[in-house]
Parts: structure tokens; C-alpha cells; sequence
């Protein structure tokens, strides 16, 4: 258990720079997501914490102390890596055990360790097993033991589930998520999937070209993410070129509300699909294009006049249709503007 | 019973069939026969007299009794040596960037790409002033040059073929980077090594063109004592049996092979 700081920390890749003067800090026993595109650094600043990667420059302090200099078998962080790497020669006890043999500990111990931490991750019995006679899923399972059984400060995981199937990265996600509450380990998790950030973070660092573009609970990132980046990465967003002109925001031939916090008068509105609601009859004209029925929901595709297309959330007793013609407006949007971001409410 | 009923449908297959059976099957029935035959007069099909009497003959020569167990430290000798040099510049041109690695590692082809009696020429002329030509250390030096290849080309292709988050792994664990090799990416290409060794063994114990220029006359292998009772002996007997002596070596390894690796470890090894 720790706390990690990040200190101007800087990653160049010859005249690549794949970090960018990274700053935040992870408080002990938080659940952190680097989230971004591929390229954009998450698994270099992972492979940073973990030390198989050095920084060009800046420092990672692991509560308050430096741990740049120390190699990477010294660090006590443990890794759960993207692809399978559990060592194939030997058995599952083995591949559990080899960290604590290591260290030399008693052999009574070390087998009592290894079945606590195969039992944590639902493989009781399967410790005589070769890797090759495992699923996937289990694979995975097992590197999260061989992470686990070491009693690392911090825990490192650089997409452990992205060759899993749906259903079983959905399994594994749940799982991994109590086994962190239950232990309270300081977990940093990287991926490119949103809905895992979102589902498992109690804070994620969006990451674009290196650069960390906001660190926020999954809530506000949802809700008001800080650049247009963020808004087009995380969750579905329709986004609109408007004026902002006397006092009110002109898209389209429509007008918005504005408020006195934004400035310039180019703008960018965002639009959240489950913000927009059908309106009585002073909306925004809509036809439906395409209904696709997600279980709880309908997502909508709406063509409106002037604006084009829009995607929209309507519950089902909404009962639209395609070819369905009626009025449409957002309860709440996103000004972004040269200042920053504002959100409306209607 | 498949496979011949395959064959019987395909007259080209029938062909090429024949044919590896006359050409590769025929020869070694030959020197069978011959290597138990006393006595072979033509026109009879198959020996008029049977026996084992030259076996004791040519193992009681002095030259065959020096030759054998010679060939055999040679190989053993070459081998080790060729192990020592290759594997940890296998390792270095797998797992390590430095300039103009392709090209080393193609310059290694070259021995092998042009007629080899030319460089074996030049080595003799130097090893002549060097006082290397008919002595055991000469043969061990020019018999490293043939085993370069297979030595450097199938570990590496082998230590690539390791995966780098194993080791990796094993670093974030708490392994040394010694442990690591030993522990973690060693074993998994010990089949390739496997071959690797084996096939230099072998080829060495049958090189004959380098045995020749730099080991006459001091130094006898078995396959150059061999080719000199073929040419010069009216006795084909001692040829024969040599021959199905100097099989020995191919055969068991072709057992340990089969055991030992698959053909995909192989087939990795050239990093097919």
C-alpha cells in the first residue's frame, strides 16, 4: 500500500515524445485508470512506475521517496501484463511461487501464500496445471495471483483483458475490482476501453499524445469532460459548431442560452444522446432515421434541419419509430469555449 | 494402407516413388549386403557367402581404431567449442540493438553461400606458415568455420522467439537478470539448442573437405579414412562397413530429434 506522485515526468522516444510532462498524484489504495488511444503513453508511463522504461527527466515518487533509480526486480510493484506471460515450463504453483522463492522465504509459507492467492482469483485446484491447459481467462487469473502473492505496494496492470472475449472481460473486471477493495492495494490499470475506465476507476487520467488531459472521478469525466478530446474519447457525444452571439448561442437555426462564463464567439456544443428529450412543440424538429434497440433503451438517430445528424437516448415507452417526425431539444450541454468549459441546463 | 492407396491413384506419385527407392533406398541395400558378404562374384544377385569376417577385419586395423575415437573427440571438441562462442552471440544479436547486426549475422551465411574449397585454399596457406596444417588443433580451427551457421542462425531465431514480457516478468518479480536467462528464457529454447548442437555434431563428424587440406597426413578423421579405403582398397568390404558405422551418429540423432524436438522447433529455429 502507497501513495504514487508523478513529477514533471518526461518520456522521449528519440524525437518521439511519448510522455509529456506528467503530474498527478494517486493517493494510497485508490484505483487509478490511465485511459487513452493507443500511442498516447498509458503503458510507457506504466512501464515507467514499473521500471522497464527510464524517464528522459522528471521524478516518481512512491510515498514521498524517489524510485527512479532502482531497477525493475527491486521495485515492489508488481505487473499484470496485456498478453499471457505466464512462464510455459512451469506449472501454475510454480509460476505463483517463483517471487516468494526468491526471496527465500519457508516452503510452508510460500505454499500456504500461493493457495490463498489462487483461491483470491477462483483457480483452487488448478495449481498442478501447465499454462498451455488453461483458458485465457484463467491465464490472466493466474498473473493476477502471481501480482497478488507478493504483497506489492502498488499494482500494475497494462490491459490484462483486452484478448479476453466480452462476457469474460466483464467477469474479470467485477472480480479484479473486489479483490482491490478487499485488499486495498494502490492499483493502476491501464486501457483503451472506456467503459472498463469508467466501471472500475475511482479516478481516471485521460490521456492524449503523451499528456494527460484530465484527472477526475468517472463521474465528472463523464459528465463534464474538460476538452473536446476528452468529450469525443469517453462516452458518446454530439458535438456542434456555434455562434455565440448577444447572449445567446446560434447553431444551426437554432438558438441556446448562454451564461456569462463563456467567451469568444466560436464555440463548441456537446450534447450527451441520454440529455436529449422529446419537447412539446417549441424544439428542434426532428425526423427519425434509425432506431437500434439496446435492451433498456432505444439509441435514436435523428436528422435534424440545419444540423444534421444527431444521436439521441429515449427510454422505451417512448415508442419511436423510423420515419417518426416530432420536436426535440437537450436538458443540459457543454459550451466549450476559449476559456474552458460550461455546462447549461435548460 | 492410406497412403498406399493414395499412391495407386496417382501415376506421377508411383513415379517419384520408384525412384526414391532406386536412388536412396537401392545404394543402402547395397552396402548392407556388402558389408556382410565374404564373398560377392558376379553375376549372382545377392552375395555368394555370408559373414561377419571382415567386420573383425576392419576393426582390428590400426588406422580405423585410431580414427574413430579421433572423430568422435573432434566432433565432441567442435561442438563444445562452437556452443561456447555461438550461443552467447546468439543472444546478443537477438536480444541486443547494435549497428549493422543484419549484416553480421549475414556475413555468417557467407561460408556457406560460396564454394567453401576456395577459403579452405587461403586457411591453408596461413595455417602452413603457422604450423597448424596436419595437427588436431588445425582440424578443430577450420571445422569451427562449418559450424557458424547453424550455431548462430537457429538460437537466434530461438532467443528472438522468446517472448520479452516473459522475462520481463521475471524482472518484475524480483529476479536478477542471471536468474531471468537461466530460469526463464533458457529453457524455453533448449529444443532449438538442442538441434542446434546435434546438427553440429553430426555435421562435423562427416566434414571431410577441410579434414583433407588441413589434417592429411597427421590427422585421419573416420569419413576422410573412409573415402581413402574407397578409393585405393580392391576390398569394397571396408568401405561398406565403414559406412554403416559412420550411420550410427546420424541415426541416433535422428532418434533424439524425433524425442527431443518437434519439427516446429526446428522449423522456428530458421524462423519459418
Amino acid at each position: 500500500m502507497a501513495s504514487l506522485q508523478f513529477n514533471k515526468l518526461d518520456k522521449h522516444f528519440g524525437a518521439v515524445k511519448a510522455v509529456k510532462d506528467l503530474n498527478f498524484k494517486v493517493n494510497d489504495g485508490e484505483f487509478i485508470c490511465l485511459l487513452g488511444p493507443s500511442g498516447c503513453g498509458k503503458s510507457t508511463a506504466l512501464r515507467m512506475i514499473a521500471g522497464f522504461e527510464e524517464p528522459t527527466s522528471g521524478d516518481i515518487l512512491m510515498d514521498g521517496q524517489s524510485i527512479i533509480s532502482m531497477p525493475p526486480n527491486k521495485r515492489p510493484t508488481a505487473m499484470v501484463f496485456q498478453k499471457y506471460t505466464l512462464w510455459p515450463h512451469m506449472t501454475v504453483f510454480k509460476n505463483v511461487a517463483f517471487g516468494l522463492q526468491l526471496r527465500k522465504l519457508e516452503r510452508k509459507l510460500v505454499e500456504t501464500k500461493v493457495m490463498t492467492a489462487l483461491e483470491l482469483v477462483g483457480l483452487k485446484g488448478y495449481d498442478k496445471r501447465l499454462p498451455a491447459q488453461l483458458s485465457g481467462g484463467q491465464q490472466q487469473r493466474v498473473a493476477i495471483a502471481r501480482a497478488l502473492v507478493l504483497e506489492p505496494k502498488i499494482m500494475l496492470l497494462d490491459e490484462p483483458f483486452s484478448s479476453l472475449d466480452a462476457h469474460l472481460r466483464v467477469r474479470l473486471r467485477e472480480e479484479l475490482k473486489s479483490i482491490q477493495r478487499q485488499l486495498g492495494i494502490t492499483t493502476i490499470f491501464v486501457t483503451h476501453d472506456q467503459e472498463e475506465a469508467l466501471s472500475l476507476a475511482d479516478r481516471i487520467a485521460v490521456m492524449n499524445s503523451g499528456w494527460v488531459e484530465q484527472y477526475d472521478s468517472p463521474d465528472v469525466i463523464y459528465a463534464r469532460p474538460s476538452s473536446q478530446f476528452v468529450a469525443g474519447f469517453i462516452g458518446s457525444m454530439n458535438l456542434f459548431e456555434a455562434h455565440n452571439e448577444k447572449g445567446m448561442l446560434k447553431l444551426g437555426h437554432f438558438f441556446l442560452k448562454t451564461n456569462d462564463g463563456v467567451n469568444g464567439s466560436e464555440v463548441k456544443i456537446a450534447i450527451r444522446p441520454e440529455d436529449m428529450e422529446i419537447a412539446e412543440s417549441s424544439g428542434w424538429p426532428a425526423k427519425v432515421k434509425q432506431v437500434m434497440n439496446l435492451g433498456p433503451f432505444y439509441s435514436v438517430l435523428l436528422e435534424i434541419e440545419s444540423l444534421g445528424n444527431l444521436k439521441a437516448m429515449f427510454p422505451k415507452t417512448s415508442q419511436v419509430k423510423e420515419g417518426d417526425v416530432f420536436s426535440v431539444l437537450p436538458n443540459r450541454y457543454l459550451v466549450y469555449h476559449d476559456a474552458g468549459v460550461e455546462e447549461i441546463r435548460l | 494402407m492410406s497412403f498406399l492407396r493414395k499412391l495407386g491413384k496417382d501415376p506421377f506419385g508411383i513415379f517419384i516413388f520408384i525412384a526414391l527407392f532406386l536412388f536412396i533406398i537401392g545404394p543402402m541395400i547395397s552396402v548392407i549386403l556388402w558389408a556382410f558378404s565374404v564373398q560377392w562374384r558376379y553375376p549372382s544377385l545377392l552375395p555368394t557367402q555370408w559373414g561377419l569376417k571382415f567386420w573383425s577385419q576392419t576393426f582390428k586395423r590400426a588406422d580405423i581404431l585410431q580414427a574413430l575415437p579421433l572423430s568422435l573427440f573432434l566432433s565432441l571438441i567442435v561442438t563444445l567449442i562452437s556452443a561456447v562462442i555461438c550461443l552467447p552471440a546468439a543472444y546478443a544479436f537477438a536480444r541486443l540493438k547494435f549497428r549493422g547486426s543484419q549484416f553480421f549475422l549475414l556475413s555468417f551465411l557467407a561460408t556457406n553461400a560460396f564454394p567453401r574449397f576456395g577459403l579452405y585454399i587461403t586457411i591453408a596457406v596461413i595455417f602452413l606458415k603457422l604450423n597448424l596444417v596436419s595437427t588436431v588443433l588445425g582440424v578443430v580451427l577450420i571445422q569451427l568455420v562449418n559450424t557458424l551457421l547453424f550455431m548462430i542462425w537457429i538460437p537466434t531465431a530461438a532467443f528472438k522467439g522468446v517472448d520479452k514480457s516473459l522475462e520481463e516478468a521475471a524482472l518484475d518479480v524480483g529476479a536478477s537478470r542471471f536468474r531471468v536467462f537461466w530460469q526463464i528464457t533458457l529453457p524455453q529454447v533448449i529444443p532449438a539448442i538442442s538441434a542446434a548442437l546435434m546438427l553440429t555434431f553430426v555435421g562435423t563428424f562427416y566434414e571431410t573437405q577441410g579434414a583433407i587440406l588441413i589434417g592429411l597426413p597427421g590427422v585421419r578423421t573416420m569419413p576422410v579414412l573412409m573415402l581413402s579405403l574407397i578409393n585405393n582398397q580392391l576390398v569394397v568390404q571396408y568401405g561398406a562397413i565403414l559406412s554403416l558405422t559412420l550411420w550410427i551418429p546420424s541415426l541416433l540423432m535422428l532418434f533424439f530429434a524425433r524425442r527431443a524436438l518437434s519439427g516446429k522447433s526446428l522449423a522456428a529455429g530458421f524462423g519459418v
